[in-house]
């Protein structure tokens, strides 16, 4: 799977020998793009929007990585709707899957997805969108950009997905008495913001106003508990009305936790989930990095520890990635879930080990 | 770990009977223990031997249940290739759950699902129940439906018929109307003749005799359209008075009355405030009162006849009242004399319509109201109609 990293669209626009061939374009936040750039070339071009991009050692909140795909990804333009009849998933043993990551129906369009796969494929992914965490069009194909959409990229490879967040019991646990989609209206019966404060306030010693919720949340998300143990993290990023908005949907009655981070263990769970998905007898051609954006944000500096770490696990495989709002990955023996504050690390494998 | 079960089983517990409408309430079920547990699909059949889920959720996975008898134990569990398969019999239908690879938690999770099967029992069983509800309010809005109909079917019928009763009413009221002139006419011409034969005709007297004939088919022209008016259909709302309606019931009644010697007394007889209803109705609903009034009379015998009509404004309303004293009506059938086919005066051949329609005129069509008291005297109707300013049609 060749890859390149471009510092611009117009730096890619002016290398490429040929309009032919089918490309993904993982796009970083600040990087100067408009659909009407490809669309006017009549480029096979396919992709999203994300915060920051990922390539080899780095992260950069600007520029673009192009990878060149073998076959044409499938784009679903409003996954509130069902998946549209003409998408045959069946037969697709590996995948990669965007979604914008500030819709409200990802979690239907999950299910939709996992009712529609093979039982043994294999997926990873994320949410694209921009820090803004304003709702754009940021999923786009080579005739139209949209929001609400998600692109399915299938696979020729094998895939093999670790996933690992690293954030820690801090409270709880809650019940998440009422909830709608992704607003936590109530926990324990309260306004779900009044139990989050108190509990963040006395352990951060900081205050919460009205412009720095995200800039001290991002170091304490919530925890979904799951049957098996497993945490699934979701990140508050606004308050309404006493109501905290998540990146994905909380389902009413979750029992849930507060957690928070220390960086060596974030930088730990990012190395686990490479150890997860790499393993040196198989012919790993690409290393895939998902990592969540705030992440990055609670890591700040210590971030390019976190890419080091996969990289360390995984020698002289190429990596790099997206960092995302939510992250995507199965297991394939039961749902697929969308994870926050997480970090998912695809291995690309060559058949022919 | 014990903290996960017991996450697990309240958030599969809270899952049960969110819902009245059975599809959505096991759907829920059926979500929510499939995510929470990890189950590559899940369903809900509502019959034992019904060949498709009413809810599935995840993968199609064939798993045929015919062979086994699912009655005797709490859950069964069947392992096919890398799956575990848990069926969780319910009253009536049951619940199945397929999962992969959950060999060691399986059993835990069966005997988990297997303590919420009486609540999800007795949820489904309230969920037929608010069904059966439905079902039977449905019929019921149903039969009230067709009972309208036909009850308007029956008005309508009455009205023919109580139209057919005043038209047999209405020719005797001409018959009477018409006995005088006609007789005054018969006589005026004998005197002519009895005066020709003997020879003492005067061209002075024969024009005052023809202009008698003339005033009194003059009288009976205008009983003519006096009752073609009231016969007139009432399309629309006309402007009228007191004194206007009063004038059309009398032009019509009063030479029956006075045939029966029962005196009329108008009080407020100047009372002319015009406003707008269907006249024809209203005075077929004084005709009827009076009607019944006479009759009251004629079976009583009584010497002192009298009905006195008042009418009065009373705020936006016409209020009037026709009594009389006749001796009033029984307690025991005051409540019974406004219901269709009630009537006191079998040996008249009564239809018993006459009070019913008025009723229905006053209260429905001129949205006002018709009651009956006795006094001392007799009975007293009291009418009371919006005095409209405006035809709102």
């Amino acid at each position: 799977m060749k890859s390149s990293y471009f510092h611009s669209v117009a730096e890619f626009l002016q290398s490429s020998q040929s309009i032919d061939g089918i490309k993904l374009l993982l796009i970083a936040e600040k990087c100067h793009f408009h659909h009407s750039m490809i669309q006017s070339l009549h480029m096979q071009c396919y992709g999203a929007i994300f915060p920051e991009v990922i390539y080899k050692n780095k992260h950069y909140d600007d520029g673009l990585i192009v990878l060149e795909l073998e076959q044409k990804p499938l784009c679903v333009e409003n996954i509130d709707n069902e998946i549209d009849a003409n998408i045959n998933l069946l037969g697709i043993s590996s995948m990669i899957v965007f979604v914008d990551g500030l819709s409200a129906h990802i979690d239907s369009f999950l299910f939709s997805i996992f009712e529609s796969i093979d039982e043994d494929c294999i997926l990873f992914g994320g949410g694209a969108g921009k820090l803004t965490l304003q709702q754009e069009k940021v999923i786009f194909t080579p005739d139209a950009i949209y929001k609400d959409a998600a692109l399915i990229i299938p696979l020729t490879q094998k895939l093999q997905v670790g996933v690992h967040h690293g954030w820690e019991y801090l409270d709880g646990p809650f019940i998440a008495t009422s909830t709608q989609d992704n607003l936590l209206k109530k926990i324990n019966y309260a306004d779900a913001y009044d139990i989050y404060k108190e509990i963040v306030q006395k352990d951060s010693g900081l205050n919460f106003n009205n412009n720095n919720f995200f800039d001290i949340a991002k170091s304490y998300p919530l925890g979904i508990v799951t049957m098996d143990g497993e945490v699934i993290v979701r990140d508050p990023i606004l308050t309404q009305d006493g109501a905290l908005l998540l990146v994905g949907v909380m389902p009413e009655n979750s029992i849930i936790n507060i957690l928070k981070g220390k960086k060596e263990n974030l930088i730990q769970a990012a190395k686990n989930a490479a150890e997860d998905a790499y393993e040196e007898t198989t012919n790993a051609e690409l290393i895939f990095m998902v990592d969540c954006i705030s992440r990055a944000l609670f890591l700040e500096s210590s971030f390019t520890q976190e890419i080091e770490a996969v990289k360390e696990r995984v020698g002289n495989v190429e990596v790099l990635g997206v960092l995302t709002l939510g992250e995507i990955a199965n297991n394939s023996k039961a749902y697929i879930n969308f994870y926050n504050k997480t970090c998912v690390v695809g291995a690309i494998c060559s058949y022919n080990s | 770990m014990l903290l996960q079960q017991l996450t697990i089983s309240y958030e599969c517990l809270s899952s049960i009977g969110n819902s009245i409408e059975l599809e959505s309430m096991m759907s829920e079920i059926v979500i929510t223990f499939s995510r929470k547990t990890g189950a590559v699909t899940g369903s809900y059949y509502h019959h034992r031997n019904d060949a498709e889920p009413l809810i599935r959720i995840g993968k199609t996975i064939a798993f045929n249940l015919s062979d086994y008898n699912l009655s005797t134990q709490e859950y069964y569990l069947f392992t096919k290739d890398d799956k575990q398969i848990v069926v969780l019999p319910l009253k009536h239908g049951y619940l199945k759950f397929i999962y992969k690879d959950k060999e060691e938690s399986i059993q835990k999770l069966a005997s988990m699902f297997a303590n919420f099967k009486q609540k999800i029992n007795l949820s489904i069983a309230a969920c037929n129940g608010v069904k059966q509800l439905e079902e039977l309010n449905d019929d019921l809005e149903d039969r009230v439906e067709k009972s309208v109909k036909q009850i308007r079917e029956n008005e309508k019928m009455l009205i023919s018929q109580s139209k057919q009763v005043v038209m047999g009413e209405m020719i005797e009221m001409i018959a009477h109307q018409w006995r005088q002139p006609i007789t005054s006419i018969g006589m005026i011409a004998n005197n002519v003749l009895f005066d020709m034969a003997l020879g003492e005709i005067k061209e002075t007297e024969l024009k005052i005799s023809i202009d008698k004939i003339n005033t009194q088919v003059m009288h009976l022209s205008k009983t003519i359209d006096d009752f073609r008016d009231f016969f007139k259909e009432s399309k629309t709302e006309q402007i009228t008075s007191f004194l206007e309606i009063l004038e059309g019931t009398m032009s019509i009644i009063d030479k029956q009355l006075q045939g029966h010697n029962i005196e009329i007394i108008v009080l407020n007889k100047s009372l002319n405030t015009s406003f707008y209803t269907y006249k024809n109705e209203l005075i077929q609903v004084f005709l009827n009162i009076l009607g019944n009034a006479k009759d009251a009379f004629d079976d009583k015998h009584l010497k002192n006849k009298q009905i006195t009509i008042a009418a009065v404004s009373k705020g936006k309303n016409l209020h009037v009242t026709i009594q009389d004293t006749a001796g009033g009506i029984e307690t025991e059938i005051m409540q019974k004399v406004f219901e269709p086919y009630f009537s006191t005066k079998m040996k008249k051949n009564g239809t018993g319509l006459g009070l019913y329609m008025s009723k229905i005129i006053v209260e429905e069509h001129l949205h006002g109201t018709l009651t009956v008291t006795n006094t001392t005297d007799g009975a007293m109707f009291e009418i009371t109609i919006p005095l409209k300013e405006r035809n709102y049609e």
